[in-house]
C-alpha cells in the first residue's frame, strides 16, 4: 500500500532527523568555550569543584557525555538543571509551556483572522482604494519589528495612559485569567500575522483567479459571489493550509522578544536565558522538544497534504 | 497578353511615387525582459520612492558623519542626553556621545551585515540548487534529505547557539545567521531550474539545435535572475530584524561595533526619559525596512512577466 509505505518513509526521515538534531545541539553545546560551572566553581576548594563536576558528569570524556545524553533521551530524561537545581526539562515545559502557547494562540487568532479578511478584501477589490490600503497597511506592518511594536505599546498604553500592566502575566487560571496583562503582548506579536497571512491570501486568490477554470465558471453564469466562495476560496485556501501549521508550531518560540519586553516568564526567554548560561542539559532538553514538535507538524502536514492531494505522493518532494 | 500580377520592384516603385510598405518590418524596437523590468518599475511610484530613500540612507551611512562634524566614539561628559539640536541632530547619548553619528554607523553596519549574509544566502543557495538540478538522481534526492534535515532546525536556535559556540562578534553573527539560511533559497532554484527544463521554449530551442551553453544564458539564467533579486530584496529586511532583535537580547554583536539593534537597546533603557534614544534608531530601522520591502514588492510586480 503505497500512502503506508510513503508515511513510514516520512516517519523514518522525523527520526534521523530528530537525532541528528540532538547531536548536532550537543556538539555545538560541548564545542562552546567554558561550561555553566566555570563562573561558580572559581571561588570554591579545589575538591569541592571535583565533586560539582563528577555530580553533572562534565568531567568525563566527550564520547562517553554523549552516549549517555543519547540513552537519557530515549527514555525522555533529560537530566537536571545545572543552574537551577532540582529543575528538569519536564518541570520546566510543565510550567512555562501553557504561558508561551496562550500567547502564541492568542496572536494567531487575533492575527490570522485579521490577515485572512483584508487578504480577502485586497483580492475581491483589487485595484480600488481597499486593495491600495491593505497593501500599504501591510507593508507598513512587515516593516515594524514586533520588538518595537512591543516597546511602543508599553511606552503608550501601560506607561502613560495606564491602561494596562507594564509587565507580567496571569499567575493563576493560566488559560483564561488575568486577561488585561495579554492584550498588549498579543497586540504586539498579532501583527505579524495580520501582515504575512493578508498578502499571502491575495496573492494566492490573484493566483487562482487567472486560472481558466475561473473563466469557465464565469462564463456558465455563475455570479460574482458564486465564483468567488465555491471556486476562488477553496483553492486558494490550499497555500493557507500549509502555512498554518508551521505558524503553529512556530508560535511557541516565535515571541523570544515580545516575551523578553513584557518579563513573560515563558519557553522563549528561559531558553534564551539557559544557553546564555551554558545551562546544557536544559539547552538540549528543549531544543530536542520544540525541534521535535516543529518535525512532527511538518510530518502531519505532509501526511494531510498527499490525502489532499494523492499527486504529491506519487512524485514526492514538493512540499 | 496579361502581366502576371507581381510587387513593384524597389526601383519601379520609386519611380512612380511610392515608398513601399514596410509592413514587415517592427516599428517599435524590441524591448528586452529587463528594459520592460525596469520600464514598469520605474511606472511605479512607491517602488520609485524606495529606491530614492535607500539611496539617502547609504548617502548618510557614507557621509553622515562627515556631514554632522561629529564622531561617533568621542564622549563628552558635559552634553548627556541632550535633546535634538542644532548641533546635535538627533540629541546625544548618556555619554554624550552624537546620536547622529551612531546611528549612521549602526545603520551602515546592520546594512553590511545584512547585505553580507543575503548575498551569502544567494550564492551558496543558487550553488546548491543548481548542483541539484544539474546531477538530478540519486545525487538530487540526498542533497534535498540534507537540505529537509537543516531546514527543520528551529533557525532561532540554531543561530543561538551558533553565536554561542564563535562568540559574540560581528563574524560570529555573520556565521549564525547564514548557516541555514540558503536552504529556501536553494530548493527554489532548484524547483525553478527543473520546471524551467520542461518548459516548452526551453525544448524549442534545443530542438532548434540550440547549445547547452545558449539554453543556460538564454533562458535558464534570465528565468531565474527575478527570483534572486526578489529574495535578495525580501531577506535584507529579515536579517536586520534578525541582527537587531539578537542584539536587544544582549545575544548579538558586542564589544565597541555598533547596529540598529544595539543602539535600540541602549535607547529602551532610557525610554522613559529621553525617548528620542530609543525613537530615532527605532525610525531608522523601520524606514530602511519598510524601502525594503516597498522595493521588493515593486519588483515582485515589475519581474513577473504575466503582469503585463
Amino acid at each position: 500500500m503505497s500512502f503506508l509505505r510513503y508515511a513510514l518513509k516520512k516517519l523514518a526521515v522525523m527520526l534521523l532527523t530528530l537525532y541528528l538534531i540532538a547531536t548536532a545541539t550537543f556538539f555545538l553545546l560541548a564545542a562552546t568555550p567554558g561550561d555553566a560551572l566555570s563562573a561558580r566553581v572559581e571561588r570554591l576548594p579545589e575538591t569541592v569543584t571535583q565533586r560539582l563536576y563528577e555530580k553533572y558528569g562534565l568531567n568525563k570524556p566527550i564520547m562517553e557525555r554523549y552516549i549517555t545524553t543519547m540513552k537519557g533521551l530515549l527514555h525522555g530524561d533529560f537530566g537536571e538543571s545545572i543552574i537551577y537545581q532540582g529543575e528538569t526539562v519536564q518541570s520546566i515545559i510543565r510550567q512555562k509551556g501553557p504561558v508561551s502557547a496562550r500567547l502564541g494562540l492568542q496572536q494567531m487568532l487575533l492575527g490570522v483572522t485579521i490577515g485572512l479578511l483584508l487578504g480577502l478584501l485586497a483580492a475581491v477589490k483589487k485595484g480600488s482604494l481597499w486593495d491600495y490600503l491593505v497593501v500599504v497597511f501591510s507593508i507598513l506592518l512587515i516593516s515594524v519589528p514586533n520588538l518595537v511594536f512591543a516597546l511602543l505599546l508599553q511606552q503608550v498604553f501601560a506607561g502613560q495612559l495606564r491602561l494596562f500592566p507594564v509587565i507580567g502575566w496571569p499567575k493563576e487560571n493560566i488559560w483564561l485569567g488575568g486577561w488585561e496583562y495579554t492584550v498588549l503582548p498579543t497586540l504586539a506579536g498579532c501583527f505579524g500575522y495580520i501582515a504575512s497571512y493578508a498578502r499571502l491570501l491575495k496573492a494566492s486568490m490573484l493566483d487562482v483567479m487567472n486560472q481558466e477554470y475561473i473563466l469557465t465558471a464565469e462564463s456558465k453564469g455563475l455570479t460574482h459571489r458564486e465564483v468567488i466562495l465555491h471556486h476562488v476560496l477553496r483553492n486558494a485556501f490550499i497555500p493557507i493550509v500549509t502555512y498554518l501549521p508551521m505558524s503553529l508550531a512556530m508560535c511557541i518560540t516565535g515571541s523570544f522578544f515580545i516575551e523578553s519586553v513584557f518579563s513573560i516568564p515563558g519557553l522563549g526567554l528561559y531558553y534564551v536565558n539557559a544557553v546564555a548560561a551554558q545551562d546544557v542539559t536544559i539547552v538540549m532538553g528543549e531544543t530536542v522538544i520544540i525541534s521535535a514538535i516543529y518535525i512532527f507538524v511538518i510530518f502531519i502536514t505532509d501526511i494531510l497534504y498527499s490525502i489532499v492531494d494523492p499527486r504529491i505522493r506519487i512524485k514526492g518532494g514538493k512540499r | 497578353m496579361q502581366a502576371t500580377p507581381r510587387y513593384l520592384t524597389p526601383d519601379e516603385s520609386r519611380r512612380i511615387g511610392i515608398v513601399a510598405l514596410q509592413s514587415e518590418k517592427m516599428q517599435r524596437r524590441t524591448q528586452t525582459y529587463w528594459q520592460s523590468a525596469w520600464r514598469k518599475l520605474r511606472k511605479n511610484p512607491l517602488a520609485m520612492a524606495a529606491l530614492f530613500a535607500l539611496i539617502i540612507v547609504l548617502f548618510f551611512v557614507l557621509f553622515g558623519s562627515r556631514i554632522s562634524g561629529a564622531d561617533y566614539l568621542t564622549i563628552n561628559a558635559r552634553e548627556r542626553n541632550q535633546a535634538p539640536s542644532a548641533a546635535h541632530w538627533f540629541g546625544t547619548d548618556t555619554m554624550g556621545r552624537d546620536l547622529f553619528c551612531r546611528v549612521c554607523q549602526g545603520a551602515g553596519l546592520s546594512l553590511l551585515i545584512a547585505l553580507i549574509c543575503a548575498m551569502i544566502q544567494i550564492v551558496v543557495g543558487c550553488a546548491y540548487g543548481g548542483a541539484m538540478a544539474y546531477f538530478g538522481g540519486a545525487v538530487d534526492s540526498v542533497m534535498m534529505r540534507i537540505v529537509e534535515i537543516l531546514v527543520s532546525f528551529p533557525e532561532l536556535l540554531v543561530t543561538l547557539l551558533i553565536m554561542m559556540v564563535i562568540g559574540k562578534n560581528t563574524l560570529g553573527l555573520l556565521i549564525a545567521m547564514s548557516i541555514t539560511s540558503w536552504c529556501g533559497t536553494a530548493r527554489q532554484i532548484r524547483g525553478q531550474l527543473m520546471q524551467l527544463r520542461e518548459t516548452e521554449f526551453v525544448q524549442a530551442s534545443q530542438m532548434m539545435g540550440a547549445s547547452p551553453a545558449r539554453v543556460i544564458l538564454k533562458h535558464m539564467i534570465p528565468n531565474t535572475v527575478g527570483i534572486l533579486i526578489l529574495n535578495l530584496c525580501s531577506s535584507i529586511p529579515s536579517y536586520i530584524f534578525t541582527e537587531a532583535s539578537l542584539s536587544f537580547l544582549g545575544m548579538g554583536i558586542g564589544g565597541d561595533a555598533i547596529s540598529l539593534g544595539v543602539l535600540i537597546s541602549e535607547g529602551k533603557t532610557k525610554m522613559d526619559f529621553y525617548p528620542w534614544q530609543l525613537f530615532f534608531p527605532a525610525i531608522v530601522l523601520i524606514f530602511v525596512v519598510l524601502a525594503f520591502n516597498m522595493l521588493g514588492d515593486g519588483l515582485r510586480d515589475a519581474l513577473d512577466p504575466r503582469m503585463e
